[in-house]
């Protein structure tokens, strides 16, 4: 549309310089005016931005608050049931232990004392197996005795049961952890490890590796099982709880596997923390 | 420089031009799908226009457009008046109508089409002289008025939803500012048009010197739009 040559004179008409300056003058009001929409386009768009990642960081703040409640209610579910079992099951069974030393002394057939005193020592078995397990829930307990230790506690407990070895393996120097409670989250982590071992791997060998690092803790936990195919399992509870949990620390988590290899979980949990987490 | 300017200054036009087909020639693959895509064809589109319609500067080049400078279509006005002002002019607001979501906007683009096409050709029947002596100011302003809004409902559009967070990845903003440019500064100078005469160089250099600068501005963003943007899909 730009060249056209008109050859008819029409119109003999020519413009005046007044005319002229106009025009320009016309042409850079309309550039600054649309400047100023392209600008308030610009304004407006930061604003909205800003709004919007605001309320993210509300909905995240939230939901961080929320998984702190449901971990905090947990625990004390947990402990509540560790109580049940020390002071309500335990005592029974310890009554039950005591009656039996009783009526041994009572007693004098051989046979009978032999099969007899399997039976007792089953009751005394089944009461420390009681205490182990309510130890192991309860956090207080946890924390008095320490994390390498309730770790080593609770794969004595998981070796008793079906393991043919479970070990602990303890590297670099230990180092105090800043926050207890963190303890604990990795603890239920390695717990909810444990239990999926248990239940699904039907593996012979467990091993947890704790690798003391210059600013971070290395946790390998492994086993030797039947794996499952990281692709088509389902995400139970179990796997969402470990990794939620996991991200409540600012800790990186890792679950490795692969069907007939064995399920490997790494977790990453840096000593220094940027924020203050209320947990 | 004058007269550097005055001998070529349909190819600086052209030039500018080329680069914007020629960004959409490289990008024409990455909008493949998009509405978009409809859009690099107006700007193919119109460079050729801009080739053909030059016609009118070689009379005394080319012999064989001799009989065209005998006849009625000797002047380029009626060229640009039809495939310009209505072919391109609605095919941006088609494009517009393919861009935007809300029904509304939609429905009343798609009207103000059908009306500004009725009363062109309902105004070009009354005065068929006109079709050939000059590109008549009304059409012209209509044509400016279509487009605006076209621009100014996508803007809307924009501000009303959350694809303002995104908008300097959207092609469709950039095609939207060089478009708005290039109309609200052109449709005026409609009234200037009674300059156009030989006589009057003062006003035909700087009315050059405009449309020079505002084509280079458009055919600059277009093409940086293009390049830089990321595709997006549209639910039509």
């Amino acid at each position: 549309m730009s060249n056209f040559i008109i050859l008819l004179l029409k119109d003999p008409a020519t413009s005046t310089a007044a005319e002229r300056y106009l025009l320009i003058y016309m042409i850079f009001v309309l550039i600054a005016i649309t400047s100023l929409v392209i600008l308030f386009f610009i304004v407006f768009q930061k604003r909205k931005n800003k709004l919007l990642i605001d309320k993210i960081k509300q909905k995240q703040a939230f939901e961080k608050e929320l998984s702190n409640a449901q971990t905090e209610i947990q625990e004390q579910t947990l402990k509540n049931i560790g109580w049940e079992l020390h002071d309500n099951v335990g005592q029974l069974l310890a009554a039950a232990s005591m009656q039996l030393n009783i009526l041994k002394t009572k007693l004098d057939n051989d046979d009978v004392l032999n099969s007899f005193k399997d039976a007792s020592d089953t009751v005394k078995e089944s009461l420390k197996e009681v205490r182990m397990l309510s130890r192991s829930l309860n956090n207080e307990v946890i924390l008095n005795i320490g994390f390498e230790k309730s770790i080593s506690n609770e794969l004595d407990r998981l070796k008793k049961m079906k393991f043919a070895s479970a070990e602990l393996n303890v590297k670099g120097d230990i180092v105090e952890f800043e926050n207890k409670k963190h303890e604990i989250i990795i603890f239920r982590i390695l717990q909810e490890f444990f239990s999926n071992t248990v239940k699904y791997s039907e593996a012979k060998n467990l091993s947890v590796i704790l690798d003391y690092q210059e600013n971070h803790l290395k946790i390998i936990a492994k086993d030797d099982g039947v794996g499952f195919d990281m692709t088509t399992v389902n995400k139970g509870a179990g796997l969402l709880n470990m990794q939620s949990r996991a991200e409540l620390i600012n800790m990186e988590y890792q679950l490795l596997s692969q069907p007939g290899d064995g399920v490997t979980l790494e977790l990453l949990y840096p000593y220094k923390h940027d924020t203050l987490e209320p947990f | 420089m004058e007269k550097f300017f005055i001998e070529n200054y349909s190819y600086l036009t052209y030039f500018v031009e080329l680069v914007a087909v020629i960004s959409g020639i490289i990008t024409y693959k990455k909008y493949k799908g998009t509405p978009a895509t409809f859009f690099i064809k107006i700007i193919w589109f119109s460079f050729f226009i801009e080739l053909i319609g030059s016609y009118s500067n070689y009379y005394n080049t080319f012999e064989f457009l001799k009989p065209i400078f005998n006849s009625i279509f000797k002047v380029n006005y009626w060229w640009y008046t039809l495939t310009y002002l209505i072919g391109v002019v609605i095919s941006i607001s088609i494009f517009y109508q393919k861009i935007l979501e809300n029904i509304k906007f939609k429905q009343l683009l798609k009207y103000l089409t059908i009306a500004y096409f009725l009363s062109v050709v309902i105004y070009l029947l009354i005065n068929p002289d006109l079709f050939f002596s000059q590109i008549p100011p009304v059409i012209s302003i209509l044509a400016g008025i279509l487009v605006l809004t076209s621009c100014v409902l996508y803007l809307v559009e924009l501000l009303l939803t959350d694809k303002i967070i995104n908008f300097y990845n959207s092609v469709y903003f950039y095609i939207t500012v060089g478009l708005f440019f290039w109309w609200i500064v052109v449709t005026p100078l409609t009234f200037y048009d009674v300059y156009m005469v030989n006589s009057d160089w003062k006003y035909i250099l700087l009315k050059w010197q405009v449309f020079l600068s505002l084509n280079f501005m458009m055919y600059i963003v277009f093409a940086v739009g293009l390049l830089i943007s990321k595709p997006e899909k549209v639910n039509e």
